[in-house]
């Protein structure tokens, strides 16, 4: 099953790696998304008006990683989806006591939004699925697209969006969800292909309910051999922060950043979640 | 490589049972029913699941040896754990087993997230126990647990959600990880309980019916929302019992509107022929539709487009079962996977109720005797998703 990942571009609390890897640039924005001017590849404007950032920070990475490329097939993943339309949606039911509603709130708490935003803006029919299995959504898709690249697609766009919002914020620092109290957002989109020409990296694992040893042991990589990345220092805590770890792992893999490392391991833990993702040097 | 299922389980406005369900669908009085269970100011016949979430947790415990530690459970979790329990009660034994699980749903635990926020919105804090479950993976969870109780070994668990196709979606991707691992089992499902968001914002578009539906009918106003969890086993193994083949599952855009399908009906064509291309078999050898039929004039009308692009002028008999079930959501997919395969079994065709105007295509309107072996079940979704299933006679 071979996974190479072509292309990534994020919108993050450091920016867009596909763009520049700022690893200097510490999070001093409480982890918000620095957020591009979403215009370059979002021209409609009363698309962008309607569009919430968890929309537009995917859709915006998605457009970048497509902006060459012809895919087969689109994965997205998140965790809460479009959150800010859910607590709109919300607050219109009970403000109006059910008698008001928000179809555009609505509709784009739909989880899959992003996915048909995404085929409606590049008029394309592929198919797509959109993952939502909290912690572990990322490898979950990470692995299924794994599995479609070995039988039925040669090229895949993965893409992953999560906002936060001063309720969700609350609610997730209650769970006590993040070992340091930082929570994040942000988007990850890959191109990944079945070729390996061009690729900056491999993805050889993508498991959950395993611990990085035990994906190591498993895979049978000396542990000289690999370095573990620290991600989370960069783009906080949130459910699909993997994908973040991720790209960025593969952009550093791209610039030969880990000295005498064939391999990366990217672990993500999420309350009880565990999930991990081992890239290889192309 | 063949994919085969070898049980199926629905929870729905008729209660536990394909069978149930099948039969009142030929037969029971589809008039709408007075709610017992969903809180809703808005005044449209929804098909409820008649049971309480207590009820639930005492059939769970009862009739299934499932017992539930002490906490808050959202109903889409009962729902799933329900579903699941009876589907192992005719399925091949689980234990020792490796299982892929593909969940699907598109309100997940909303309906104790909704309490959650007017709660907190009205006094500045809520029980965090009611979130715990909002998201679709908690329900998911809880069907893993079921599993590994009965000692199966889960190797690989997701959730999807593609609105209203995504259970049909869960079997495509839960035939991907059957078909390429070593796995023997797929259980695919999906679940939607009724709540507030989702009465209120299908309410917001204005295309829920004051009615009881009327799939296809010329005079349609719209849907009727419906509870439902269900669920499918899938296997490789020739030797064991099975319902029937499932020869493909095939997904493709629209990229059209985010609610609406398109007039050309691109996507739906394009997962109809798709899924007829994978399996391996001629338009004209389908014997039925079962149809997404949600009875808003937009989908039937796109839907019957759809057809007649596949099929041109042979469209083959076709139905929609929604005017009893209601639209069950991000279930639909597999409930009506499930009906489809009882349909093969019984060699019957269930019909669309409740229709009298022709507008274009003429659904079968009384139960049929007839000669199936290949059916093709349909669900189309919110985002332009497009999915068809073909499954074959055993």
């Amino acid at each position: 099953m071979s996974c190479y990942i072509k292309k990534v571009s994020t919108v993050s609390p450091i920016g867009d790696l596909g763009e520049n890897l700022n690893l200097n640039t510490f999070a001093a924005n409480n982890f918000n998304a620095v957020e591009p001017d979403y215009k370059e590849v979002i021209a409609n404007a009363n698309l962008r008006r309607r569009m919430n950032r968890m929309l537009k920070m995917g859709t915006y990475a998605a457009m970048k990683c497509l902006a060459d490329t012809d895919v087969d097939m689109m994965l997205t993943a998140t965790s809460l989806g479009s959150i800010s339309d859910t607590e709109k949606m919300l607050d219109t039911i009970y403000s109006s006591g059910e008698t008001l509603g928000n179809p555009t709130a609505f509709i784009q708490s739909t989880f899959n939004t992003l996915a048909g935003n995404i085929a409606q803006l590049k008029s394309t029919h592929i198919p797509n699925v959109t993952f939502v299995n909290r912690g572990e959504t990322v490898a979950n898709a990470l692995g299924y697209a794994q599995v479609k690249l070995s039988c039925d697609a040669d090229n895949i766009l993965y893409v992953s969006s999560d906002e936060k919002t001063e309720l969700s914020e609350t609610v997730l620092k209650k769970f006590k969800l993040s070992a340091n109290g930082m929570y994040g957002e942000g988007s990850a989109a890959m191109i990944l292909s079945s070729e390996k020409t061009g690729a900056l990296a491999e993805i050889v694992f993508s498991k959950c309910e395993i611990d990085v040893m035990s994906a190591l042991k498993e895979l049978g990589i000396p542990m000289e051999d690999v370095e573990i990345l620290d991600y989370k220092r960069w783009c906080g805590e949130y459910a699909t922060a993997l994908a973040f770890g991720v790209a960025l792992a593969a952009r550093m893999l791209e610039f030969g950043m880990f000295e005498g490392k064939t391999h990366v391991a990217i672990e993500h833990r999420y309350g009880h979640e565990i999930s991990v993702v081992v890239l290889r040097k192309c | 490589m063949k994919i085969l299922c070898c049980a199926s389980s629905i929870v729905s406005v008729s209660g536990i049972g394909v069978g149930k369900c099948f039969d009142d669908i030929a037969d029971a009085d589809y008039s709408a029913k007075t709610l017992q269970y969903t809180n809703t100011a808005v005044d449209v016949p929804l098909r409820e699941i008649p049971f309480s979430n207590e009820d639930i947790i005492r059939m769970l415990a009862d009739d299934y040896n499932v017992e539930l530690p002490s906490r808050v459970y959202t109903r889409a979790a009962l729902l799933s754990m329900l579903t699941v329990a009876d589907l192992l009660e005719s399925a091949p034994s689980v234990d020792g087993k490796k299982v892929v699980v593909v969940n699907a749903t598109t309100a997940g635990g909303m309906d104790k997230s909704e309490i959650f926020y007017r709660d907190f919105v009205a006094d500045g804090d809520a029980d965090i126990a009611l979130v715990a479950g909002h998201e679709p993976a908690d329900s998911t969870k809880h069907v893993c647990d079921l599993l590994k109780s009965r000692g199966a070994d889960v190797v690989w668990s997701t959730t999807v959600s593609t609105a209203c196709s995504s259970s049909a979606v869960a079997v495509g991707v839960g035939m991907d990880m059957l078909g390429n691992g070593n796995v023997d089992f797929a259980i695919c499902m999906g679940v939607d309980p009724l709540c507030k968001f989702t009465i209120n914002g299908f309410n917001s578009l204005g295309i829920l019916s004051k009615n009881v539906c009327r799939p296809f009918d010329a005079d349609r106003d719209g849907l009727n929302l419906g509870e439902g969890a269900a669920s499918v086993m899938l296997t490789k193994d020739e030797n064991i019992p099975v319902l029937c083949e499932v020869l493909s599952c095939e997904t493709a855009s629209d990229a059209y509107h985010q609610t609406a399908t398109s007039p050309d009906a691109q996507g739906p064509t394009l997962a109809m022929k798709a899924a007829l291309k994978k399996a391996g078999v001629d338009a004209d050898k389908i014997n039925y539709v079962n149809a997404h039929g949600t009875a808003t004039p937009n989908n039937d009308e796109s839907e019957s487009t759809a057809m007649v692009n596949v099929f041109g002028e042979k469209v083959p008999p076709f139905s929609s079962t929604k005017f009893w079930t209601g639209h069950t959501l991000g279930a639909c997919g597999v409930l009506e996977l499930a009906l489809s395969a009882e349909m093969l079994k019984r060699q019957q065709i269930l019909p669309t109720r409740n229709f009298e105007k022709v507008e274009r295509l003429t659904p079968v309107c009384k139960m049929e005797k007839a000669e199936l072996e290949y059916i093709m079940t349909n669900s189309f979704g919110f985002g332009g998703g497009a999915t068809s299933i073909i499954i074959k006679r055993v």
